[in-house]
């Protein structure tokens, strides 16, 4: 009996545990969204600091909104742009050659096959000089098709969807070409309805790393028109330093869309991460 | 008449022509009973040529007319020469050459893609690391190399070892920065996740699986947004942890701004950016480690509480030592990824406080040199020392993986 009651008040303590390390967890984000609500008085004000605004407001967002220098809309536009094209790209590129390096023979494979393995464990930034250089003369720089242009084919994607393309019975692709379909249509009617599932893991992680990509777009697009939401919330911080309660609408404002589309899809995005064994 | 960058176009008819080529060619040709090998080879060379000649031609002949869509015109120059190509062909079906011909339709544009924007860039990086290139600079005829951007050997990496020059020195103090970053991050962030997976994974499914999603949260929250958020809770004036030091009668710490300040030995910035780092990315871990206490089976454990051993005993002597490889595992990544550090970084502290910089890291200074002062062929010698870490940390993790772990 005495056992008993310490195994429960062991299992309510872990449960303890874990939810204050949550609420640690949350904390940075209600903190920043508390203090989006937060007037600039109460903000600078270290004797009136509260957790909870004293006094509610929204300015912070309406003037955001309101700035013509800042049109929001369009850098939503911008960063979705390129997530969308890239993860139509990557999934398709990586399905299609991850069934050929799974069920076509063909000569050189093996050796192409450990070479898109090699490049998965290439630093970014030594080639992103170059890659660079490259935009520099295909006159791509500061144009949202630089962004897509050379990421086409994605290294881990490809090896990802192999594994999984390994498992489709050769009998189902075989009964294809008997019945009369060509190559193609055994891919794209055959194949692809069975990858739903792993391709749209794979899709959603291309598209969190693209939204939240901070280096390479820094690099490339110049124009403040161009930028994507990572590159204008630091422009935008940078012009309004003092402004603390504006700077954190700001993120509010460009953090919560992904945060959302996680919360929605986070069994895929879990199971993604995990499976990919690579950091974002 | 519009002016056209024409060394620009020419990229792009090679390109397109190559893809077009190699990609539809082998299809046409295994209906003609040829080899779809040969096929993509003959639609490269026809592409190639047809998309330059044709690309020019449609470019000169409307672009007078023409002004806005010439230019789109122009890229299927290729499909001239490559239309004539395919209407040659008669069909005759042979199941056995059209496999091939998928095959060859689709890794010849990649043997292609790779080629021109992987390798090649490849190459490149590390021939700038021998040149003082500056893409301003004109150059020799061969990439810009040579010329205006001479060729200087090795003295870049002799710089790096012998660390004259203030460059020098900045990279050496990067690199010491890098490491310690990595060296704090790493056995913190070990000392948070195992102990919260082995948490996590007692409880029962509902709550497994919200634990997991709540703390993964700041990992795919944007590292920017990560930045911004944690230098608020920094910040000298208005943060939220000098405000909780005021209240309990502690100084506050300037912790991004003061060079002289530290915590536990730590520079007070290093340590702040750490703490956003862990914050961000222990999640990462913490799924990793579940994932392997699943798949470690009951009834060792159950084995071990029969015969009497209390949950450290299990911990310490069921746990543990089989969660070993995917401790390796998650070291190497969490160290591959914390010597990559940039966002963080750069957002919060520019690299400062300090005239060198307390928090500048190799990617900080790889990226201020090459895109700030346009010293691609410096700060192409840094990412080749980067690269050479990297490298071998990643072999020691294939070694680690290559190992059969079983229970």
């Amino acid at each position: 009996m005495a056992q008993q009651k310490r195994r429960i008040s062991g299992k309510l303590l872990v449960y303890v545990l874990l939810t204050l390390g949550g609420l640690l967890t949350l904390l940075p984000f209600a903190w920043t969204i508390l203090a989006s609500f937060k007037t600039h008085a109460e903000i600078i004000n270290p004797a009136a600091q509260t957790f909870f605004p004293r006094e509610f407001t929204t300015d912070n967002y309406a003037t955001i909104f309101n700035d013509d220098s800042l049109p929001l809309e369009r850098f939503y536009l911008n960063s979705s742009l390129i997530a969308i094209i890239n993860v139509i790209t990557n999934t398709f590129t990586s399905a299609l050659f991850g069934y050929v390096f799974a069920k076509f023979n063909f000569r050189f494979k093996r050796a192409l096959f450990s070479y898109i393995l090699i490049t998965m464990m290439i630093p970014f930034q030594l080639t992103m000089i170059p890659s660079y250089l490259v935009l520099l003369k295909f006159d791509l720089t500061n144009n949202l098709l630089g962004m897509v242009a050379l990421s086409w084919v994605n290294a881990f994607g490809i090896f990802l969807m192999r594994q999984f393309m390994i498992s489709v019975p050769d009998e189902l692709l075989d009964a294809g070409r008997v019945d009369g379909a060509n190559e193609w249509q055994i891919f794209l009617r055959i194949v692809l309805p069975q990858m739903l599932a792993p391709l749209a893991t794979f899709g959603v992680l291309v598209f969190i790393s693209n939204w939240n990509a901070y280096l390479w777009p820094l690099i490339v697009l110049r124009d403040v028109d161009v930028r994507t939401l990572p590159i204008i919330l630091t422009w935008y911080n940078d012009r309004h330093t003092s402004d603390i309660g504006l700077q954190m609408a700001a993120s509010v404002l460009i953090v919560m869309p992904i945060l959302i589309l996680y919360i929605v899809m986070n069994r895929w995005v879990v199971r993604g991460f995990s499976l990919s064994g690579l950091k974002g | 008449m519009p002016t056209y960058n024409y060394d620009a176009f020419t990229l792009y008819w090679l390109m397109i022509g190559a893809f077009i080529g190699t990609s539809v060619t082998p299809l046409i040709f295994d209906r003609q009973g040829l080899n779809p090998w040969r096929g993509a080879l003959l639609g490269l060379i026809v592409g190639v040529i047809s998309a330059q000649i044709g690309g020019r031609l449609a470019l000169s002949l409307l672009g007078g007319i023409l002004p806005g869509i010439a230019p789109w015109i122009s890229l299927l120059g290729g499909l001239v020469g490559l239309g004539a190509l395919w209407a040659l062909a008669p069909v005759s079906a042979s199941p056995k050459l059209r496999r091939q011909g998928m095959a060859a339709g689709t890794v010849t544009p990649l043997v292609f893609y790779l080629a021109t924007l992987s390798v090649f860039p490849l190459l490149w990086a590390f021939a700038l690391a021998f040149f003082d290139y500056s893409p301003r600079r004109l150059g020799g005829p061969l990439l810009g190399l040579g010329g205006d951007n001479p060729f200087v050997g090795l003295e870049y990496f002799q710089q790096m070892l012998s660390g004259a020059g203030r460059d020098a020195r900045i990279f050496q103090s990067s690199l010491t920065n890098t490491l310690s970053f990595t060296l704090l991050v790493l056995p913190l962030n070990m000392l948070i996740t195992i102990p919260l997976a082995v948490l996590i994974e007692s409880t029962n499914s509902l709550f497994r699986s919200l634990f997991r999603t709540l703390y993964f949260l700041p990992v795919v929250t944007s590292s920017v947004g990560v930045a911004v958020m944690w230098g608020y809770i920094f910040n000298a004036q208005y943060g939220l942890l000098n405000n909780g030091l005021r209240t309990i009668g502690a100084t506050p710490v300037a912790w991004l701004q003061d060079p002289t300040a530290t915590i536990l030995g730590v520079p007070a910035a290093m340590a702040a950016v750490v703490i956003a780092y862990l914050w961000q990315d222990f999640g990462y871990n913490l799924v990793i480690f579940i994932a392997a206490l699943q798949g470690i089976p009951d009834s060792l454990k159950d084995a071990a509480r029969v015969d009497g051993g209390t949950h450290w005993d299990v911990f310490r002597f069921v746990t543990l030592p089989l969660l070993r490889p995917t401790i390796m595992v998650a070291s190497v990544l969490t160290v591959i990824s914390s010597f990559q550090v940039f966002d963080i970084i750069q957002v919060m502290t520019q690299g400062g406080p300090g005239r060198i910089g307390l928090t500048r890291v190799l990617v900080l200074d790889i990226y201020e040199n090459a895109f700030r002062f346009e010293r691609m062929g410096w700060a192409a010698a840094i990412a080749v020392v980067m690269f050479l870490f990297v490298a071998v940390l990643t072999l020691i993790q294939t070694r680690v993986l290559r190992t059969n772990w079983e229970y």
